[in-house]
């Protein structure tokens, strides 16, 4: 029988503080694109009422178009499409992270890997913009 | 013997993912037209009728429709880990959760029965 206290193991608790995005830029930046997620679900909600307000008669899509002018609802839109457009950056740039990649035996550049998301997305873009404005 | 525990989780990751890629490549330019060039008169406003038009078009229905789902799914997904995370609340990640996919079901719910609406 030992005449000594045998030696207590303390679990390991690692101490987080409940702001911990704030300590280092990368994590700041993590959870900024993060969200981004808040402006997604605003600006799809936006597309639904621009729906509805079209389907209702042209007094309720001119009413839309008022409100959709208004400062509140301008600067909410303008941060939707700075932090979408660095939800999409960031998107586009994890596919070299994540898609094994090479040319001629050699790991391609990050930006060839890339590359062609961002066509795709000049692309859409484009399309998108010639029917909305009935271009076409 | 023992038991495959198989989990779900790559099911929503795929659609979050899929609603990842149809925002990052739609979104933006959605947000450009309706919410800052046409109300700042940059770009000439189609008229109402030629925008209902376009609404009638089955492909546009289509498009909207997948777009809109997916993106509700994709931010419900990536809201409920910005919530637990950013307010230290993953204790409380199942009323998260819930409250997240709740407004992506009704989120989807609405869209469909919007574009169902489109005379």
């Amino acid at each position: 029988m030992p005449q000594y206290r045998q030696f207590q193991y303390k679990a390991y608790q690692p101490v987080m503080s409940p702001y911990w995005y704030f300590d280092r830029w990368p994590y700041l930046k993590f959870m900024l694109r993060e969200m981004s997620s808040i402006f997604v679900g605003w600006f799809a909600v936006v597309i639904l009422l621009q729906l509805n307000a079209l389907v209702s008669g042209p007094t309720a899509y001119a009413n839309f178009q008022h409100w959709m002018a208004t400062p509140p609802v301008f600067i909410v839109n303008i941060l939707s499409f700075v932090f979408i457009c660095f939800h999409a950056i960031t998107w586009f740039m994890l596919v070299p992270r994540v898609v094994a990649r090479q040319v001629l035996q050699r790991p391609s550049p990050d930006v060839l890997s890339a590359a062609p998301n961002f066509g795709i997305w000049l692309v859409a873009s484009v399309v998108v913009a010639l029917f909305a404005l009935r271009v076409i | 013997m023992a038991t495959l525990n198989r989990s779900n989780r790559p099911l929503p990751w795929m659609v979050f993912g899929v609603g990842g890629f149809l925002v990052a490549f739609f979104f933006p330019v959605h947000i450009f037209i309706y919410g800052i060039a046409l109300p700042l008169g940059w770009l000439p406003t189609p008229s109402y009728r030629s925008t209902l038009e376009l609404v009638h078009y089955p492909i546009t229905r289509i498009y909207l429709g997948i777009l809109l789902v997916m993106a509700f799914w994709h931010a419900a997904y990536r809201l409920r880990d910005t919530v637990c995370d950013a307010f230290a609340m993953r204790q409380v990640d199942t009323i998260v959760a819930a409250a997240c996919f709740a407004f992506a079901l009704a989120g989807s719910i609405a869209t469909i029965v919007a574009l169902w609406a489109v005379p």
